[in-house]
Parts: C-alpha cells; sequence; structure tokens
C-alpha cells in the first residue's frame, strides 16, 4: 500500500479530534442542553404566542398591464404561423399558446430580474393577440404612483433589454389599484418557528458573549503555547 | 487499470499534501481568487438557480478527493479520518437528494432548482472539508494563502466598482454578469446584484478587521486601515442594507475588543460599556449614512418581507413541517425566494433543518470558544475572530435575506470554516500527543 493513504487508516473513533477526553463530554453536554433549551423554548414561545395570534389586515397593490402581441399568433420572424406548421407535423394547434406563453414568461423574468419585488398572479388571453397580466405588489411600495412608476421602469428595462420582446409586443397600457387582505398570524407551524427562532438567537447571542470574554486578554498570550510548532 | 489511476491519485496527492509547500498553497490561494472574482453564468436560467458558479468548483472538489482518497476505498481499506468519512457522507447526501429531485419532480424546471438547491446546500461542507484536508500539514501558511487571495479578490472588486463610480458605468456587457440590470449600483467583477456585492464586502471587511486585531505592525496596520475603510465606502455605494448591517454589528465587536484590550478593561459593567459605546456610535453613523436603515424603515421592510415570503413558505409547509419539502422545494412552492435563510432552511429541511443551523452556530462558537480559552498563536486568533464574525454576519444577513444565495461569498466563507476546523484538529492531535489520551486505551 502507498503511504499515501496510511493517514486514512485510523480505526474509527480514534480520531483525537473527537476523542480528546473532556472536549467530547463538553461537546455532547453542550449539544444537548442547546437541543433541550432550543425545543422548550420553542414550544412554550410557540403556546404562548398561539394566546395572542388573530388576524391582520394587510394592504396590497394590484397592477394589471395589458397589452398585445404586434404579430399573429405563433407567427413569429420566419414568416409562417406556428399553428399552421404545428398541424401541418400532425400535433395539436393549440400548442400554438405555449408561444406567446414564452413571451410572456420571458417578459415577466426580465421585470424580475431588474429587482423589482413583485408576484405575477394571473396571465389572461382576452382575444387572439391581448394579453393581460396582474401583479401584486407590496413592500416598499405605499403609493399607487410609487408602484406605477416601479412598473413602468421594471417594462421599459425589459423591453430594452430584448430585441425579441421589444418587436413582439407592442403598445402597453397600465393601472394600479390598492386592495385589502386580512392574514391570519398564529397557525401553530408560525409560531413554532419565532419561538425557535427567538430560542436559538438567545442561546447564540450567550455563547457568543462567552467567546468574546475569552478572546479580548492580554496580547502577551497570543505567542505562547505549542501553536509555534503549526 | 488500478496501477494507473494509484500512480496518477498518489501524484495529485503529493502535489496537493505532501509536495512542495508552494503548489498546494498557490491552489488554496487561487482557489480563494477565483471565488472573488469567477463569473456567474446561469444555465438554465435564474429559475434553474444552477450557475457555473457553483458547477466550477464542485468537480475540483470532488476530483481531487476522488484522485486522493477514492483508492483506499477501491483497495478494500477502511476510511477512518474523520474529515474522509465526512466527505462520503456529504456526498451520500447528495446522492440522496439528488435521486429524491428526480423522485418528487413534476417539471424539468422543479428538477432544475431542486438539483441546484441540492448542489448548493452540499458544495458548503465540501468546499470546507477540502480546504480543511489540504490545509492540514501546514495550517499557518494555508492561512496566508487563502487570506491573500480573498485579499487580492477584495482588491480587484473594490478597483472595478472605483471604476465603476468613477466612470459611471454599469452595463451587462461590461460587468462580466449575466444579472446586473442597470439600476443596480456597482457590482463585484463577477456577480452582480445588491446582496451578492455586499456580502463579499462584509467578509472581505471582516477578514481586513481581524488581521488589524491579530497585527503588529503598524505599517501593516496603516494598510489594512485604508483597505477597511474603502470597504466601507464600497458598502455604502452598494447599499445593501442587511450587508451594511451585519458589517456595523462586525465592526461593533472589534472595536468593543479592541478597548477591552488596549485599556485592561476588566468587571463586567466597563466590558458592556466597552461594547456599548462603540454600538451606540456605529448606530448613529448607520442611522445618519442609510435613512433606510433607520428602524422604522427596517423593521417595516422586515414585516413586509415576512408577509411576501415567510408566511407563504410557512403555509407552503403546513403538513410537512418536521422534514420540509426538501432542497429548492420551497422556491419552486412560492415562486421565488424567502428573503430569509432561516424560513427558506425551515422550508426546504422544516424544523429539522431549523434545529441543524442553530446546532452548527452553537457548536462554531462552542470551538471558538474552547480555542480561545487556551494559549493561542495569531493564527489561530485570527481564525476564531473569522468564525465568531461569519456567524454574527450569517445570523444577521439571514433575517433579512436567503444569506446562502450569493454561491461565491459563501464559498469564501465556508473556506474558512475548513482552516478553522484544520487548526483545531492539529490542536487537538497536539493535546492527545501531549497528554497520551486516546479512549480507546482507557
Amino acid at each position: 500500500m502507498p503511504p499515501v493513504f496510511q493517514e486514512n487508516l485510523r480505526p474509527l473513533g480514534r480520531s483525537p479530534a473527537w476523542t480528546a477526553g473532556e472536549f467530547s463530554l463538553k461537546t455532547w453536554r453542550v449539544f444537548g442542553s442547546a437541543t433541550i433549551l432550543i425545543i422548550a423554548v420553542g414550544v412554550g414561545s410557540g403556546l404562548f404566542s398561539y394566546l395572542l395570534s388573530g388576524d391582520f389586515s394587510r394592504q396590497y397593490m394590484i397592477a394589471e398591464l395589458e397589452g398585445e402581441f404586434t404579430t399573429s399568433p405563433g407567427d413569429y420572424s420566419s414568416g409562417y404561423s406556428l399553428s399552421d406548421s404545428l398541424a401541418a407535423a400532425g400535433l395539436d394547434p393549440n400548442m400554438k399558446s405555449m408561444a406567446e406563453d414564452r413571451l410572456i414568461v420571458s417578459l415577466v423574468e426580465k421585470m424580475e430580474r431588474g429587482g423589482t419585488d413583485f408576484t405575477l398572479l394571473d396571465i389572461e388571453y382576452p382575444s387572439e393577440r391581448k394579453f393581460h397580466l396582474r401583479f401584486v405588489f407590496s413592500y416598499e411600495d405605499p403609493t399607487e404612483v410609487a408602484t406605477l412608476k416601479k412598473l413602468q421602469e421594471a417594462l421599459d428595462r425589459s423591453l430594452k433589454s430584448s430585441y425579441r420582446l421589444k418587436t413582439q409586443l407592442g403598445e402597453f397600457s397600465l393601472s394600479v389599484s390598492p386592495t385589502t387582505v386580512t392574514e391570519r398570524f398564529g397557525a401553530p407551524i408560525t409560531l413554532l418557528f419565532f419561538g425557535v427562532l427567538i430560542a436559538g438567537f438567545a442561546i447564540v447571542a450567550l455563547m457568543l458573549g462567552s467567546v468574546l470574554s475569552h478572546l479580548s486578554r492580554p496580547r502577551a498570550a497570543f505567542s505562547e503555547g505549542f501553536e509555534r510548532r503549526d | 487499470m488500478i496501477k494507473y489511476v494509484s500512480r496518477i491519485a498518489s501524484k495529485a496527492h503529493k502535489l496537493l499534501k505532501t509536495g512542495p509547500v508552494q503548489t498546494k498553497h498557490l491552489f488554496l490561494g487561487s482557489w480563494a481568487l477565483a471565488l472573488n472574482i469567477g463569473p456567474r453564468f446561469e444555465l438554465w436560467g435564474l429559475p434553474g438557480d444552477l450557475r457555473v458558479q457553483d458547477l466550477t468548483f464542485i468537480p475540483i472538489a470532488l476530483a481531487a478527493y476522488f484522485l486522493i482518497d477514492g483508492l483506499a476505498v477501491i483497495k478494500g481499506n477502511r476510511p477512518s479520518d474523520t474529515l474522509f468519512v465526512s466527505l462520503w457522507v456529504c456526498l451520500l447526501g447528495l446522492l440522496m437528494t439528488v435521486f429524491f429531485a428526480i423522485l418528487v419532480s413534476n417539471s424539468k424546471w422543479e428538477l432544475a432548482l431542486r438539483v441546484g438547491f441540492s448542489v448548493r446546500y452540499f458544495e458548503l461542507p465540501l468546499t470546507a472539508i477540502l480546504i480543511a484536508r489540504i490545509a492540514s500539514t501546514s495550517i499557518k501558511l494555508s492561512v496566508i494563502a487563502f487570506t491573500a487571495g480573498v485579499l487580492l479578490g477584495g482588491v480587484l472588486n473594490l478597483t472595478w466598482i472605483a471604476l465603476q463610480l468613477l466612470l459611471d458605468f454599469n452595463r451587462p456587457a461590461l460587468s462580466f454578469s449575466s444579472t446586473v440590470p442597470s439600476m443596480y449600483g456597482p457590482g463585484l467583477v463577477g456577480e452582480g446584484g445588491v446582496f451578492g456585492t455586499g456580502q463579499n464586502l462584509t467578509i472581505l471587511l471582516a477578514v481586513v478587521i481581524g488581521l488589524l486585531l491579530v497585527s503588529n505592525n503598524f505599517w501593516t496596520k496603516l494598510l489594512l486601515t485604508f483597505g477597511a475603510v474603502a470597504i466601507v465606502i464600497g458598502l455604502f455605494e452598494v447599499n445593501s442594507r442587511t450587508s451594511i448591517g451585519s458589517s456595523a454589528a462586525i465592526a461593533t465587536i472589534a472595536i468593543g475588543l479592541w478597548i477591552r484590550e488596549r485599556y485592561h478593561a476588566k468587571g463586567r459593567p466597563v466590558i458592556l460599556l466597552s461594547f456599548m459605546l462603540p454600538a451606540l456610535a456605529v448606530f448613529v453613523i448607520v442611522w445618519l449614512a442609510v435613512p433606510r436603515l433607520r428602524p422604522s424603515p427596517a423593521l417595516a421592510t422586515l414585516e413586509n418581507r415576512y408577509w411576501d415570503w415567510t408566511h407563504p413558505t410557512l403555509l407552503a409547509i403546513e403538513s410537512r413541517e418536521i422534514f420540509g419539502l426538501g432542497p429548492g422545494g420551497t422556491r419552486h412552492e412560492i415562486i421565488g425566494e424567502t428573503h430569509n435563510m432561516f424560513a427558506g432552511v425551515l422550508g426546504d429541511f422544516g424544523l429539522v433543518g431549523l434545529l441543524g443551523i442553530f446546532f452548527l452556530t452553537i457548536f462554531s462558537l462552542f470551538i471558538a470558544r474552547q480555542e480561545a480559552k487556551g494559549p493561542f498563536s495569531r493564527v489561530s486568533r485570527f481564525l476564531t475572530l473569522m468564525t465568531v464574525f461569519l456567524c454574527v454576519n450569517y445570523l444577521l444577513a439571514s433575517l433579512a435575506q436567503d444569506a446562502l444565495l450569493p454561491v461565491n461569498s459563501t464559498q469564501l466563507a465556508a473556506g474558512f470554516v475548513g482552516l478553522f476546523v484544520s487548526r483545531v484538529r492539529f490542536r487537538n492531535r497536539e493535546l492527545a500527543s501531549k497528554n497520551s489520551y486516546v479512549v480507546g486505551r482507557q
């Protein structure tokens, strides 16, 4: 056997890193305590929060974007109709909608990449050439004007960045309207999540304090010890 | 055939592990540099989220390990080294999650998401293990090489940011990144995006502050101080609120430690004051410089993010609270990012994953405490400080963002964790040989 692999042949459980006596014992003690504490505090605060839970109203901005395709459905720059070619190939002509969907998905993806935080609610095709998108905006957009401006910017940027979108999508009309939605805060998983989060942060903060108290000490101590050999 | 593979493995091993010091350290330094400036291309589009960034380095890690250690298994020997076992556990975990992804995915996008996230989750321990393994025989030089790579990458990134500000450009064609829209501020050489850039600068700031705290030379300190100032300016220009917040926390801890050491502060009230005063000062500076980080807008943003992303995540996993939806499942269910790493981990791995995150953090801090308690060298102190800083960064940044998202920065952090692990193993080996204390002999 080549000497290369000799270090791999130490039997399991003998690696000094995990068997340095006190170190190992303390590790498991900390592990055990932390587990019990996180679960206990998590469940406890979860139950406590459950008593305080309830319904919360929240305002969203619904933005609507209407537009139309400049080319006929499925008819792209190659000059022939996609639906015709699909039918000629013996495929379902309804598959043509995939081409439009791809165009719209590309538009939405580009708008999302612009860092605008919205979620696409639905896509409709009211007539053969038209499309209608609905987005929901929420955070950092307190007014309708701000939301509208953000949507317009995202749209302009997306169209600018893609020749295909610019040429195959025509004029757009944008509108924004606020809507109020009631949400319920207090499902068991929500409370457990916050409970575990609070408990975890509390234990980490204590541990951090302890590390910092050991870390800050006179410089003279740093150069001491066996570490010179590393 | 086995003989041939054995020869290649031995040569690779010699090169990386027992060979000339320069080769191994050049590898570590180049890796850190590449992680800093490596380009980001999305193979399957943004929804897929599996990028060349991820793919570039994992094969290197795997190939190196297969060459070095894989033969031990081929030859039928028992794998016993802790890091070696950890590697196989990680690989097995990765294979299992990919297999799970294939089983449960209903579309190619879902599969891309799930595989992408599986790779992302497992590449971090793989990176840490590989670096721990490479560094195991000469920790000091490995730390120097890796840190030098990070600093050099940081200098290049800061120069690139300065150029963008001076020439007033930030166009996708010039930024080497496919995801930098024109609306963003300055970005890194390899990765655009506000949070990605902010996180990279935060890790760079942690490195510079860590070096400042262990350095004794006046000129080095002066140079590092200039570097820290440049990074802070860069952070404010990039305007990533989360990263500015966690950098402020790191700076506060560093100033507190410095005051305590400089003035030999003793007693709990004095110690508390030495941390509280810098905290207040940093808070006021941030208050004045970044209006969006003032408590009211910051809390409003957090609240909005809760309703937009965390709440849907919690609803999505309502009948699968314990083990979650699997890697990438949350992104697929809520059609977007969680903007909260804890919620993301809860969604993907359930309560087991959330507890796991806290275990890892508590365990890391526990080891850091053990390390800080004993007599330790400057290298050791630097690594301990980095561990503390990285824990603070990831805990705070994770509240407002998916902190695992900037892949390159996270891998840099994993690199420092690997070096710390290597350092702790070295110490324990020393302790064991000093005390001749082996459990098996009891």
